[in-house]
């Protein structure tokens, strides 16, 4: 008996041994190696790193760009979440009806995700063009002219939380497509017995049915916002003026641009610390609602 | 960073020969006229050299951090490609090798084969760290056609900023703009130069007290006053539109440098042969500009300078110079190849215009490119109306010594 357990503790630690190994190299190891480097000042080209302790951390909460860098993410999550989250809703809901091209839509709706983020970017700066971009020449019909999304700072930051819905479309749409599939079917008929149908029975069985698919998409999709760093390299470099300075971006300039590693890696730490306070007051917050919340 | 350490280093193939790592800012499997030009003058080297072997890095994209990691990693390449705006990175922190032993030791090839400002961007306490391929001062290009046109004389060496600015006021009557401000600050920083400005203080490291200076302030409203009287389209009008209003024949007169060439030829709206080029207008006595300029270096860690001395010579030679310069791309530093090339009238006028241009800022001064990203942020918020130019400008140099005492 002892024997067998513990040939199967030895089987069950080989199973998770290959991904424990790689959570080890590639996460664990690098975000302790950010916190040791955090400590130091360190310009990364150069031998000589000095322990200045605390101090990085220090500066980093007193640095008007990183504080703006942060603000501008959070203004970015603000928009992109909950807009990506309504429309991605929305598209389920359409694809989950007996559809003709419900298959072939699933799979458009899929593509921005496995397509290269950078080429992405490609395409959507010919979009938000000012003079022959096709936003603007739809628009142009609608008596709006030339507007530079892009160029001008009041809107840089929402064109690209506008940009964000769609490329952050696909993986949305499949987990609530999977979260929809699985509310039971007895609910909606019972409710139809009730007289509850449409609206009624959207608002009372299948939100709160989707509320444990609902915050795992916030949280995943908060935590990809705050990171978002692709776009902003390719298509504004963090400009015009600070407007899409974002933090993901803020952090990249301080390590490859100003090679101040040791300050880098005190923000990256500090960003780390923000993700995670953020994921835990949603997932405190969803929770409650969650118990609070029965089909009625 | 390991990782990248070790992908650098990976890669090398099996042979008797000596290897050459030469870095390169292609990407692989670019192809275009110049890059075969420059694959040519490689295999050159091959033929005349049977013991060498030339394998190209390419560095597409971020070059100096990609450079400065493999600094750390101790594989930087045998040849090192040193852009003048980023070369005080690579001279003050030994990626490089001192080349003057080997220009002391080589007769047949001397420092006043070059036009001894070129010079400036690779040099450092007096060693020469990076021999000129190719360079070019910033100039003002101008369109003949729109100036008979619009029946305005041609610009001299030597015009005034008041004469710049009558000028480019007179092509709003054939329905043209003067000048078009592009808000690149490597290529409007000679404008602050030329109205007895700087950016930073003679120690090169604080920005306070001389970047916020009244005539940088005065320099950089009479930019916005170039837009503010329809002299020159509105940013918005330039930035994002993927189309050069110059080459488009919209504009009169354009800041660049000598690269903008092989695009105004196959320019359909303008005819190339029909423009000029003028030194920037100038407050001071005589004009200056900024010229920018790559040129070839030898890394720390190669094991055979003596290779990769052979291979710079090769590739500075005046043969291969000629041909180099044959695409367009730039000036010749050589003053021989130069002399030859003074035939074509445009590229006689580039020559005119060396004396009085100097290396960038980021020659001297670690850093400088944060500088430039912040300039770029000033420009916009003035141009755009949401900072006068004296708010903009104290700002952008509290940033910048902000960032000198990190």
């Amino acid at each position: 008996m002892t024997s067998l357990r513990q040939r199967e503790n030895r089987s069950g630690w080989l199973f998770v041994a290959p991904a424990t190994i790689h959570l080890f190299l590639f996460a664990l190891l690098p975000i302790g190696f950010t916190v040791y480097l955090s400590l130091f000042r360190w310009k990364l080209y150069r031998p000589d790193k000095t322990f200045v302790g605390l101090n990085n951390y220090q500066y980093s909460a007193s640095d008007p760009a990183f504080l703006n860098s942060i603000w501008n993410s959070l203004k970015y999550a603000l928009v992109a979440v909950p807009s990506g989250i309504i429309v991605a809703l929305a598209i389920a809901i359409m694809l989950n009806q007996k559809m003709r091209l419900s298959a072939f839509f699933r799979t458009i709706y899929y593509l921005p995700a496995i397509s290269s983020g950078v080429a992405i970017s490609m395409v959507w700066i010919y979009i938000f063009l000012p003079e022959n971009g096709l936003l603007n020449t739809l628009l142009g019909h609608i008596g709006f002219k030339d507007i530079d999304f892009l160029g001008k700072s009041e809107t840089a930051l929402w064109a690209l939380a506008f940009m964000s819905i769609w490329t952050g479309l696909g993986p949305k749409v499949v987990l609530f497509m999977a979260g929809l599939i699985g509310v039971p079917q007895t609910l909606y008929e019972a409710a139809e017995l009730d007289g509850a149908t449409g609206w009624r029975a959207f608002r009372s069985i299948t939100l709160p049915m989707l509320i444990p698919t609902t915050l795992f998409v916030v949280v995943t999709s908060t935590i990809s916002a705050i990171q978002v760093f692709t776009p902003v390299y390719m298509m504004t470099k963090g400009g015009p003026e600070d407007s899409t300075e974002v933090v993901g971006y803020h952090i990249y300039s301080e390590a490859w641009t100003s090679f101040n590693t040791g300050l880098a890696s005190a923000k990256s730490f500090i960003l780390f610390i923000l993700i995670a306070a953020v994921a835990y007051i949603q997932f405190r917050m969803t929770k409650k609602q969650l118990e609070g919340h029965s089909v009625q | 960073m390991a990782l990248a350490m070790f992908a650098v280093s990976c890669g090398r193939p099996a042979t008797d020969k000596t290897i050459l790592r030469v870095a390169s800012w292609a990407g692989a499997g670019e192809d275009n006229e110049y890059f075969r030009l420059v694959d040519q003058i490689y295999r050159d080297f091959e033929r005349d050299n049977p013991d060498i072997k030339i394998v190209i890095e390419n560095m597409p994209g971020d070059y100096v951090p990609k450079m400065m990691l493999s600094h750390i990693a101790e594989v930087v390449p045998d040849v090192v490609i040193l852009d003048a705006s980023s070369s005080a990175l690579f001279k003050k922190n030994g990626v490089l090798q001192d080349l003057t032993p080997f220009l002391e030791k080589d007769k047949a090839f001397t420092r006043d084969q070059f036009y001894e400002n070129t010079l400036l961007a690779g040099t450092y306490q007096d060693r020469l760290y990076s021999i000129p391929v190719d360079f070019t001062p910033m100039v003002i290009y101008y369109n003949k056609d729109l100036f008979d046109k619009a029946k305005v004389p041609y610009p001299k060496n030597g015009w005034t900023f008041q004469e710049f600015m009558d000028t480019a006021a007179k092509f709003q009557s054939i329905g043209k703009k003067g000048f078009v401000v592009s808000n690149w600050m490597p290529g409007w920083v000679m404008w602050l130069w030329n109205n007895g400005g700087s950016v930073l203080d003679p120690s090169g490291s604080k920005a306070t007290g001389t970047l916020d200076s009244p005539q940088n302030v005065k320099t950089i409203q009479f930019l916005k006053d170039l837009v503010d009287k329809g002299c020159a389209p509105k940013l918005t009008e330039v930035s994002g539109t993927g189309v050069d209003p110059f080459a488009n024949g919209d504009v009169a007169m354009a800041t660049s440098g000598h690269w903008s060439i092989t695009g105004y030829k196959s320019a359909k709206e303008i005819n190339w042969q029909r423009l000029g080029i003028v030194s920037m207008p100038t407050q001071l006595t005589s004009p200056v500009t900024v010229y920018y300029e790559s040129g070839l270096g030898i890394g720390n860690g190669c094991k055979n300078p003596e290779a990769a001395w052979r291979f710079i010579k090769h590739f500075c030679s005046y043969k291969n110079q000629l041909r180099y310069n044959s695409s367009g791309i730039a000036v010749c530093a050589r003053k021989d190849v130069s002399a030859e090339r003074a035939k074509d009238p445009i590229e006689h006028d580039f020559i005119e215009l060396i004396k009085g241009s100097r290396p960038p800022l980021g020659a001297e001064v670690e850093g400088y490119s944060y500088v430039e990203q912040q300039g770029e942020k000033m420009m916009d918020s003035v141009l755009n109306g949401r900072k006068t130019p004296a708010e903009a400008l104290r700002e952008m140099a509290r940033r910048v010594d902000r960032e000198f005492d990190k």
